[in-house]
């Protein structure tokens, strides 16, 4: 058999199964308002500008954000961090990138290595670029109206270790958030370590629940259920909080749901919050007792900035082949004829293939004169 | 050399079939509306097939059957802009909020609109395309009426189909035209194969519009001009032409640009014709002019009388008036020139679907290489010939170049006239151009590509090979890129 038919045919299905081995699935649950888009502030010194998300799959892989240039080109790096939401004092990913390279008002796809158990956990990610300055410096987009609940855009994020004094409670749609009100210039911030359990409550008397930190913990513990604050604030100085809960079937209407919120307050100015961890939570009556760990924990932390939204961001998940394409036929179907359907897409996948094959056949035996 | 031969024909005749099996993965990818200006083509069809007239500009509108569709279906950002459709979705937020039976009764919706819906108009829809000649939308009217039983959904895919069609039959014809130009059977097979699997000009033809027509018409036309240089003066070439040109006039403005090199034409013809007596024959110039204009104006004239006395202006063209020599260096001052012709370039090489998706940007500059490189050897080609004296402006084949040449020069100016028309009309700044019209005349601008480009490859069978390997590997690569790409962006909402 011909040489050059046996090295352009298997380069080429190669190369095509290259193409198409790239299977990335994005967020479905993103950020996208049209006409209500605009650009933040350049981008240097001490501003970060991220997001909070909440990841739809496994295999968070790659998170792409809108950025201008400013019609210039910029030549300082831009330093990328992802953190799990609820332990934000370590990057679970950093990735370095030249601004360069960036294309104005083009998506920037930043990939990483991918998390294999990401779905259904909070992340938060947040860009900064220390070296550049005013007039050296891109920025990011952000949608002011998209109706985007999972999470929110926070700008400057080094505010938010600044969060003390009161809280506020505030209900949405699908979860409940607890603010800490700063007391200063434009922010209220947040930091929430939650948990949520699927017991029945009420045939309990007492729920003793207990912080196991794996350092001390020097705070203000408040602990809230799903229906509302409980008002327990214990002070402590060792590695346990213990926090006795009373009249628990009183809690919630659901009895196979109880949702507790153990909140801890800083009162220390200054003090990174974001590296407070708790080791495990314990359950506790006389007669059942559970154990959480970590795993069940998640943060939830934002601020109240003068600009209000979410980055134009989307995040994406490496798939398998069988998803991915299910998916796609699923979909490329709707709204066609017919005549379209799997039966004729099949058909005319075979032909191209044999079509191509063909083709390099003949040329194969070509003499060309 | 006859099994040669055959051998070419054969890969022709796979290369069409692939251009046509692409062509239907673009039409299955490409959701519905998202062709460029697919709604109001489709309208002008379906004004014509259902009424039995032409629509005017202004005074005819689009379909309500249109505009319930548009509010069913997922339609493309840019249309979604218009701000013309009631409650559009977006591919995004449709994706978002996937809903099998919100489907199913969006389906059904659109499957049992009442025949009213056809006829009756929506007055802020505008049919825009009523500028266009008519021929395409007459053909293709017919195509609609043999679908009249069906819902909207297949009568477009249908004629995105049909599309296809023409074009491959314009491609084939391409071929054999190519056939008589390049001697170097190497060099055709990559032209056809540049042709065939670049994605632009797939995607342009896989959607409702009368490109493909043109395109048809514009590859018959070449094929019999260069017939006509080729051959000894023949009276059914001239007659031929004649009939194309009307047909190409009445199919799309763009054809203008055909009817500015036939005077170029004709006179190289002429120019063959000389004798010793170092004349060119005024009888005979004068002969094949009159036969060309009296074949052409009949088909085409009453078109353009039309447009005059429904909009005041020839071209039909909406919001244009005539330009006068003040207003023309107007604005030629105004226009930023070298970014104008920097988005003509982009937009040929890839500006996919009315959503404006591009490739990235390393693609670009890898093209403006290669357009480099063949403008180089084409340019030594040149200077080669005329220092050893084998570019002789009587050699057809001389001619035939000439004439390609001519042609996209023609219809870069065409193009560059109407949007400065559009400038001083609307008051704006002249960035956009669609890139799309120099498909319909591709074979004459990949002709003096390849030309250009094959300078650089040494002759040899195996160079020959590889150059053509490499061109097959590398466009078909690309099309598998960009329907991925686009694939992406429709149904995952990728962006890249």
């Amino acid at each position: 058999m011909n040489k050059y038919f046996i090295i352009s045919g298997v380069g080429i299905f190669v190369m095509i199964g290259i193409i198409f081995y790239n299977y990335e699935i994005p967020n479905q649950d993103y950020p996208f308002d049209i006409e209500h888009n605009a650009a933040l502030p350049e981008l240097y010194g001490n501003s970060t500008y991220g997001q909070i998300f909440k990841a739809e799959r496994n295999n968070l892989n790659r998170i792409d954000v809108l950025v201008g240039t400013f019609a210039r080109t910029n030549d300082r790096e831009l330093i990328f961090h992802l953190m799990d939401a609820s332990m934000l004092h370590k990057d679970l990913r950093t990735v370095k990138i030249e601004s360069s390279s960036i294309i104005d008002n083009k998506f920037l796809t930043i990939r990483f290595q991918e998390i294999s158990d990401s779905s259904n956990k909070e992340y938060y990610f947040f860009i900064e670029s220390p070296t550049s300055e005013a007039g050296n410096a891109i920025t990011l987009w952000y949608y002011a109206n998209d109706g985007y609940y999972n999470g929110q855009m926070i700008i400057n994020n080094k505010n938010l270790l600044d969060c003390k004094t009161d809280i506020i409670r505030k209900q949405h749609q699908n979860y409940t958030q607890f603010l800490v009100k700063h007391g200063g210039i434009s922010n209220e911030c947040y930091l929430i370590h939650h948990f949520k359990t699927f017991e029945d409550w009420s045939k309990f008397d007492n729920i003793s629940v207990e912080l196991n930190s794996s350092s001390e913990v020097s705070s203000d513990m408040i602990i809230f259920t799903q229906t509302g604050y409980y008002g327990y604030k214990i002070k402590n100085n060792s590695n346990l909080l213990k926090v006795e809960l009373t009249n628990p079937d009183t809690i919630s209407d659901s009895p196979n749901l109880m949702e507790v919120t153990a909140f801890r307050v800083d009162p220390y100015e200054g003090t990174n919050i974001g590296t407070y961890e708790i080791g495990k939570i314990s359950l506790i009556n006389a007669t059942h007792s559970i154990t959480l760990d970590s795993d069940d924990f998640w943060t939830l932390i934002t601020t109240n900035n003068e600009i209000k939204g979410n980055l134009a961001f989307r995040p994406y998940y490496k798939s398998d082949i069988e998803t991915y394409y299910d998916i796609f036929l699923e979909r490329v179907l709707v709204f066609k004829p017919w005549f379209f359907n799997e039966t004729f897409i099949l058909i005319l996948l075979i032909i191209f293939i044999a079509l191509v094959i063909g083709i390099l056949k003949i040329e194969s035996k070509t003499t060309y004169y | 050399m006859h099994v040669l031969k055959q051998k070419d024909e054969r890969l022709s005749i796979l290369f069409c079939f692939l251009f046509f099996a692409l062509g239907l993965m673009w039409i299955v990818i490409q959701p519905i509306w998202e062709g460029f200006d697919e709604p109001a083509h489709f309208a002008y069809i379906q004004y014509f097939a259902e009424k039995g007239k032409i629509p005017i500009y202004g005074q005819s509108f689009q379909s309500t059957e249109i505009s319930e569709t548009l509010s069913i279906l997922p339609v493309n950002v840019n249309l979604w802009r218009s701000g013309s459709i009631v409650n559009p979705i977006n591919y995004f937020d449709f994706w978002k909020n996937f809903d099998k039976d919100k489907i199913d009764e969006g389906d059904n919706r659109i499957k049992n609109l009442p025949l009213e819906t056809r006829t009756s108009e929506v007055s802020s829809m505008a049919i825009y395309e009523s500028q266009q000649p008519p021929f395409y939308y007459i053909v293709a009217g017919g195509i609609y009426q043999l679908l009249h039983d069906n819902d909207i959904i297949t009568r477009v895919y249908a004629l995105r189909i049909f599309s296809m069609v023409l074009a491959t039959t314009a491609l084939f014809i391409s071929y054999r035209t190519i056939v008589l130009v390049i001697s170097n059977s190497a060099t055709r097979i990559a032209i056809l194969s540049f042709m065939a699997l670049n994605p632009m000009f797939v995607m342009n033809f896989s959607r409702i519009s009368n490109e493909g027509l043109t395109f048809l018409i514009f590859s018959l036309f070449i094929f019999f001009t260069v017939r006509f240089l080729l051959s000894n003066q023949k009276i059914k070439h001239v007659l031929i032409i004649g009939i194309l040109l009307g047909l190409g006039l009445l199919t799309k403005q763009s054809f203008l640009a055909a009817a500015g090199v036939i005077p170029l034409i004709i006179i190289l013809k002429s120019m063959q014709d000389i004798k010793s007596e170092n004349k060119i024959k005024l009888i005979q110039l004068f002969k094949n002019t009159l036969i060309i204009s009296i074949v052409s104006v009949p088909i085409f004239l009453w078109w353009y009388l039309n447009n005059f006395i429904t909009t005041g202006n020839f071209s039909g063209l909406q919001g244009t008036y005539s330009l006068t020599i003040n207003d023309l260096f107007y604005g030629i001052r105004s226009v930023e020139w070298s970014n104008y012709f920097k988005e003509l370039f982009l937009n040929f090489w890839g500006l996919f679907g009315w959503s404006f998706i591009r490739l990235p940007v390393e693609f670009y500059y890898l093209m403006a290489v290669v357009t480099i490189v063949s403008t180089i050897g084409l340019g030594i080609s040149s200077i080669k010939g005329l220092i050893l004296k084998k570019l002789n402006l009587r050699e057809p084949k001389v001619q035939i170049f000439i004439v390609f040449a001519s042609l996209i020069i023609l219809l870069i100016i065409g193009v560059s006239y109407v949007n400065l028309q559009y400038l001083l009309a609307w008051k704006r700044q002249l960035v956009f151009t669609g890139s799309w019209y120099f498909f319909s005349v591709l074979i004459a601008s990949s002709t003096l590509l390849f030309y250009g480009l094959r300078y650089f490859i040494p002759k040899s069978q195996t160079s020959d090979r590889i150059f053509v390997l490499t061109c097959f590997s590398l466009l078909l690569l690309l099309n598998m890129y960009v329907l991925k790409i686009l694939s992406e962006y429709y149904y995952f909402g990728i962006t890249q």
